[in-house]
């Protein structure tokens, strides 16, 4: 019904209105046909906008580092920050502090490769002192083989009795561990009874060392202040430690009793 | 090669022997085991009652201190005879579990008191000292602060606690008008309140010259300006041992803020004669002031460049010493929050030290050297608490606990005590405000105003003894 409707209104448009419309349509065209003849002949009518660098129809993103310095006559710097929290009473160790992110944004180049520098020539000195550490244990092991070769004469080492699957190589690897355990046991053992009092505690220059022989049996043989404190009261307090810590941890090598201890003490 | 190696790793000295380190050591306070005050032997007549008092102070002022706590009476009663109060047996202390005894005597003589103390080392069965004090009776605690500075100066090194004293403004309270201020000095446990001026003015932030002799004040005062008379805030010295006075500084705008180095010479002073409050120097005696602020080269936050030193800028008050002169801390408005700087005084260079909440003010560097104090309004909360900091901007601590809800509570001013272990402050958590004493570790909080004034801006001075 709709259909037959619009045919119909569409057959009675007037032939002129439909001659009218097709000639402005050609006069158009003619205009643009002549527009771009003069363009191509140098000759345009309107004036070329000049696109210096070529369209990319893609969307490019750089990876540019954030300013790591303010601009040039900028004095007024804001970098307010909610403060950190703390209960008033409060006995243990403060908090670190918040640094405002912005803070931590600006860390100038020089810093960081200074930094940078320091950590690497910190680890060069740790491989170092590792590498002599490590020199110093195989010729301890060494040392400790021939001490006892020579206790068990011509018969080589001792034989060692146990559960064994495999013989497998030699247990002497192990020396420089079993060493280490033994420091920190010991180190342990005389820590738990170091008491100090609370204005020595922030006293870095507080240093004593002490040494210290040790029985078989854990029992202290003899002990003497090596190098003393400014302050009496803290080398009294390390000799306590030492007694307290009585009967001291013993190695299962024994040998390493052999030539005493020297120990630092410090806050 | 090989064998000039195993050389020198076989000569290294005493190579077998096993090397330790023993730190991290447990910390504790001092076990005092603390006898009866007795009567000396050729004592006349005794004082029961000031006996109690002179260790009822002792303990006071041991406690006080922070670092010691009591063993009970009762653990060491057969060490404690009044006929051996010179005379020590360590075992029945040892086994108390005391560190130190401390035994005292007394003798009253003609309105004079004479005290008898022997300090021993415990663990270690040994005399620390033995001394005899002597005072008026009615300075009885006089007589033990200076035992109790003597005793924390042998055992700690520190000295100062007992024998300083603290000044503050305080002003009537409660009060209809505002009432006159008026600038008092007060013991550190708060005895021996002295009113130090009368003037009904305005006399606020009193700060110490190093000697410990005279102190300096801002007063609201009639001055002469060039003919004119005109009131205004001047600074004057004040010479506590004559009473004298004297005027600093009476330029236009405000004279305050006075900071003097360890040995008094040089002093730095807000004034704002230019329209803008100003850092200057200013010898101990007044004279012409030098400027410092305009001197100061604003260092950037990164870079090796300098920020502007506009004169616009300027807004410098409150300046703290580092106790080796090299260095002061103060307050700048020139972000447009105040916050807290620090100025090497040999190249004038500053550094921003805080960055942290709204308003950063009265700094105050500790005696070691190591930590700086200041106020700080927090965002949000909007109230002031106290903050430490290292003079590197590390280790940023809340040392104070306000609120604002229902009431704003602040704490402001700090001061450091001589010894480094307190502080003073003033704060209004009942209402008005207060002067207290804390430690550093935030665990001991003492007032030490009178609770019929209102107190103000603390400054700790140095040790007189």
């Amino acid at each position: 019904m709709n259909s037959s409707s619009t045919s119909q209104s569409f057959v009675n448009v007037p032939v002129s209105s439909i001659l009218i419309s097709l000639g402005a349509h050609i006069s158009i065209l003619i205009l643009l046909l002549s527009v771009h003849a003069l363009d191509g002949l140098g000759l345009s009518l309107f004036k070329k906008k000049e696109i210096k660098e070529p369209y990319q129809s893609f969307i490019q993103v750089d990876v540019v580092a954030l300013p790591d310095q303010l601009p040039k006559d900028m004095p007024n710097v804001e970098m307010s920050q909610p403060i950190v929290d703390k209960p008033a009473v409060v006995v243990e160790k403060p908090a670190a502090p918040t640094i405002p992110s912005d803070v931590m944004k600006l860390h100038d180049k020089k810093a960081a490769r200074e930094e940078a520098e320091k950590k690497i020539k910190k680890e060069v000195l740790e491989e170092q002192a590792k590498a002599l550490k490590k020199l110093q244990e195989e010729a301890r092991r060494e040392q400790a083989l021939k001490d006892l070769t020579a206790k068990n004469g011509k018969k080589g080492r001792a034989k060692l009795a146990g559960n064994k699957l495999s013989q497998g190589n030699s247990s002497v690897g192990m020396i420089g561990t079993a060493s280490d355990q033994y420091r920190a046991l010991v180190s342990d053992a005389i820590r738990k009874h170091f008491n100090i009092y609370l204005w020595q505690q922030k006293r870095v220059a507080l240093l004593a060392d002490i040494y210290l022989e040790v029985y078989p049996n854990g029992k202290v043989k003899a002990r003497r202040v090596v190098k003393a404190s400014s302050d009496p009261l803290f080398d009294s307090a390390v000799l306590q430690a030492i007694d307290a810590s009585q009967p001291l941890p013993v190695p299962e090598d024994i040998s390493l009793l052999k030539e005493g201890f020297q120990i630092t003490f410090k806050p | 090669m090989r064998a000039l190696f195993f050389l020198i790793i076989f000569s290294l000295p005493c190579w077998g022997t096993i090397y330790l380190t023993v730190s991290g050591a447990n910390v504790k306070r001092a076990k005092i085991a603390m006898g009866q005050v007795h009567p000396m032997a050729d004592s006349a007549s005794s004082d029961l009652q000031l006996a109690k008092n002179i260790r009822e102070q002792l303990k006071s002022d041991l406690l006080f201190s922070n670092l010691f706590d009591f063993i009970s009476d009762s653990d060491f009663s057969k060490s404690d005879l009044p006929q051996d109060y010179n005379k020590v047996s360590y075992e029945e202390f040892s086994t108390a579990g005391a560190a130190f005894a401390l035994k005292l005597a007394y003798q009253v003589s003609g309105g004079k008191l004479t005290v008898e103390a022997y300090l021993y080392d415990v663990p270690g069965q040994k005399k620390i000292f033995g001394k005899k004090y002597q005072s008026a009776v009615t300075q009885y605690y006089r007589l033990v602060h200076t035992l109790s500075e003597d005793i924390l100066g042998e055992l700690t090194g520190e000295k100062g606690l007992f024998t300083s004293r603290i000044l503050m403004t305080c002003w009537k309270y409660p009060y209809k008008s505002p009432p006159p201020k008026e600038i008092y000095v007060v013991d550190p446990d708060g005895r021996n309140l002295t009113q130090l001026t009368s003037d009904r003015t305005l006399s606020t932030t009193p700060t110490w010259m190093q000697d410990g002799k005279n102190i300096t004040y801002s007063q609201y005062e009639w001055v002469n300006r060039g003919g004119l008379r005109t009131r205004g805030v001047v600074l004057k010295k004040h010479d506590l041992t004559t009473g004298k006075r004297q005027f600093m500084s009476a330029k236009e705008g405000m004279n305050s803020g006075a900071a003097w180095s360890a040995n008094s010479s040089q002093g730095v002073v807000t004034l704002s004669f230019t329209g803008r409050p100003e850092l200057y120097f200013l010898g101990r005696d007044g004279g012409e002031a030098e400027p410092l602020s305009r001197n100061i080269q604003w260092k950037r936050l990164l870079g090796d460049g300098f920020q502007s030193n506009q004169s616009s800028l300027l807004f410098d008050v409150e300046a703290s010493w580092a106790p080796d002169g090299k260095r002061i801390v103060f307050s700048s408005a020139r972000t447009g929050h105040p916050m807290i700087y620090v100025l090497d005084m040999a190249t004038k260079i500053a550094n921003q030290l805080t960055f942290a909440g709204q308003y950063n003010a009265s700094p105050s560097w500790s005696p070691r050297g190591d930590k700086i104090l200041f106020a700080a309004q927090r965002t949000g909360e909007g109230n002031f608490d106290i903050y430490m900091i290292d003079p590197d901007g590390n280790n940023l601590t809340r040392m104070t606990a306000g609120e604002s809800r229902p009431r704003r509570i602040n704490s402001e001013n700090p001061s450091w005590a001589p010894t480094g272990r307190h502080f003073a402050f003033s704060n209004n958590e009942e209402g008005h405000y207060s002067v207290y004493v804390m430690t550093v570790d935030s665990t001991h909080k003492t007032k030490i105003s009178p609770p019929d004034k209102e107190c103000f801006s603390p400054s700790w001075g140095p040790n007189e003894g």
